[in-house]
């Protein structure tokens, strides 16, 4: 034996040489039919492979209906066969229910032409996708490995589909992001809320318009649903992840209001004492804070000047 | 035992080191820093200069800052610099009369220290800094207003507020700069930013401070800045193309309360 061979042989025996990144999914049946992937409630990392939302798919007698697509091209696949082990059916649908790169990322392991996305959601995907993509290389690493960006080559313009016995509604709302796509499936009662409520985790809000997304949240909350899955956190049979959306924009809105009438600066308004409910209410609420001040504060700062010169 | 002992004083060595020697932020680039825009003067590594910035970048065009100097000698100037930035100064302000703190918003182009530098009537300076990752591309990204189509009807505009600070003599002056702060390092882009500042008291006419503001500062640059109570606060500003602006902004809001 050679000492090239003992190196050869211990490399192959280290993980990270010999395998890809895997997905470990374990989709949980919801309803008849019906099956959710979990995210854990935890920001990108390399461990998680940036899969940290709520997947989806229906397992209808026509073929499955995926509801968003995950963070990378092996999550993608990995759900293709995930749900070719487990419905031995084809898949005749793949929506995705806004632009964040958790969420379509995935669609290369899908033919594109069934791929189907609001109009603003493919807009978004346009313009900010690129930088998505690289941000997810930079923050998840490895698992990103081939991903490449694709677009949803379907619009959803109509308000409702039938895939077999299931009858599919949906909403075009704004206010997450500037393209919600909301889904309830009329057969099962299961409200599909993309990224717009969110369940004991706290919300991101990169692309978030608060005004918007209350109105959205009541509209949500008016629609008759059995059960709905959230952008985060557990599968709901009541309201009450709607209305702790709502009060936690509530106070996103005052707290930066006051600050900008008080003349604070980006900083301050970061490093003020939060209410200690929030903290144990919302996980991740220290690391999502701050990013949503980066994005919100601009706007109601910008609110609080006066012109006061012109160029001569 | 010998050799441990040896290792023991390796170990020790180095750490006397990294206390006396290694900037707070360790950076490559730091002996060329001190040489290049400290003219080499005296330094002496100082937590009074504080800087507040949030440990990670969420937008890196975007990216906040807010150095303050808690000494108690006064700051004649205050240098904002980012070590690896591709251009590295930030701001260089003059704090005439003035409070000895400058927040505003920058651009920064990978992960870097940021460095307070501020000099005090003795002509020493005084250096801290602390970490920022980023996710990169700030100073290389053209502006996103010259996209939007009408930036050039607002040009140069000034919008700004003043708000007295509660229990205390102090101004909080806020002002906002209508500018695409266009680096140069963007494809075919020239530099094109807003490169002088200045602050009078509206009443005496007196100069509170000035700043010279370089291409790292965010587009349509927004300023936080602290004076002893005044009637009233002139600011002009000019362009690196000859455009000049100024405005004048009365106590107009309530009382800051922090």
């Amino acid at each position: 034996m050679t000492r090239h061979f003992w190196i050869f042989a211990f490399l192959l025996l280290q993980p990270n040489f010999t395998q890809a990144f895997e997905y470990k999914l374990k989709p949980s049946l919801i309803a008849e039919n019906t099956w959710v992937i979990l995210g854990p409630n935890e920001e990108f990392t390399r461990e998680n492979g940036g899969y940290e939302i709520n997947t989806a798919f229906i397992n209808t007698e026509e073929g499955v209906v995926v509801i968003d697509s995950g963070p990378s091209r092996l999550f993608g696949e990995a759900l293709h066969a995930k749900i070719k082990e487990l419905t031995n059916q084809e898949i005749i649908q793949v929506y995705l229910t806004n632009h964040l790169p958790d969420r379509f990322l995935g669609i290369q392991a899908f033919p594109l032409n069934l791929v189907a996305a609001l109009p603003t959601t493919r807009e978004q995907i346009k313009q900010v996708g690129p930088s998505l993509l690289d941000n997810m290389y930079r923050l998840v690493g490895d698992a990103m490995r081939g991903t490449e960006l694709r677009m949803p080559e379907i619009e959803v313009v109509l308000t409702e589909m039938k895939f077999g016995s299931h009858r599919l509604k949906f909403w075009s709302l704004k206010g997450h992001t500037p393209g919600d796509l909301v889904i309830l499936d009329q057969k099962t009662g299961v409200l599909f809320t993309g990224g717009v409520v969110f369940n004991g985790r706290a919300p991101t809000t990169p692309f978030a318009d608060i005004g918007d997304w209350h109105q959205e949240l009541e509209l949500i909350e008016k629609i008759d649903f059995k059960l709905f899955v959230p952008s985060h956190g557990e599968v709901s049979t009541d309201t009450s992840a709607i209305s702790d959306t709502r009060e936690y924009l509530n106070w996103l809105d005052q707290t930066f209001q006051h600050s900008a009438a008080q003349g604070l600066h980006m900083m301050e308004v970061m490093t003020l004492r939060k209410p200690k409910s929030l903290k144990e209410k919302w996980e991740l609420f220290e690391e999502e804070y701050p990013r949503t001040v980066v994005h919100l504060y601009p706007d109601y700062e910008r609110d609080q000047l006066r012109l006061i010169g012109t160029p001569e | 035992m010998r050799r441990f002992t040896l290792f023991l004083a390796i170990l020790l060595n180095s750490l006397a080191y990294v206390s006396a020697d290694q900037p707070p932020a360790s950076s490559p680039l730091w002996p060329l820093i001190h040489k290049k825009f400290l003219n080499g003067e005296e330094v002496v590594f100082d937590p009074k200069v504080r800087i507040s910035i949030p440990k990670m970048s969420e937008d890196s065009l975007n990216f906040p800052v807010n150095v303050s100097w808690e000494g108690k000698e006064k700051a004649k100037r205050m240098l904002l610099l980012a070590d690896l930035n591709p251009i590295i100064p930030i701001v260089d302000y003059y704090p005439e009369i003035a409070n000895p703190s400058i927040a505003t918003h920058i651009k920064i182009q990978q992960a870097t220290p940021i460095r307070g530098a501020i000099q005090t009537e003795d002509g020493k300076w005084h250096v801290w800094a602390e970490f920022a990752d980023a996710s990169g591309g700030g100073c290389t990204t053209p502006s996103l207003g010259m996209t939007a189509g009408n930036w050039a009807d607002h040009l140069g505009e000034i919008h700004a507020a003043v708000w007295q600070k509660e229990a205390s003599e102090v101004d909080r002056v806020r002002f906002q700069i209508q500018h695409p702060m266009d680096t140069g390092l963007a494809n075919n882009i020239p530099k094109f930013i807003i490169n002088e500042i200045e602050i009078y008291a509206a009443e005496s006419n007196r100069r509170l401070g000035r700043m010279e503001v370089f291409e790292p500062v965010s587009e349509n640059p927004l300023f936080s800045l602290d004076f002893p109570r005044q009637e009233g606060y002139r600011i002009e500003a000019k362009d690196n193309n000859g455009l000049f602006v100024q405005g004048t902004s009365y106590y107009t809001k309530g009382v800051l309360s922090q």
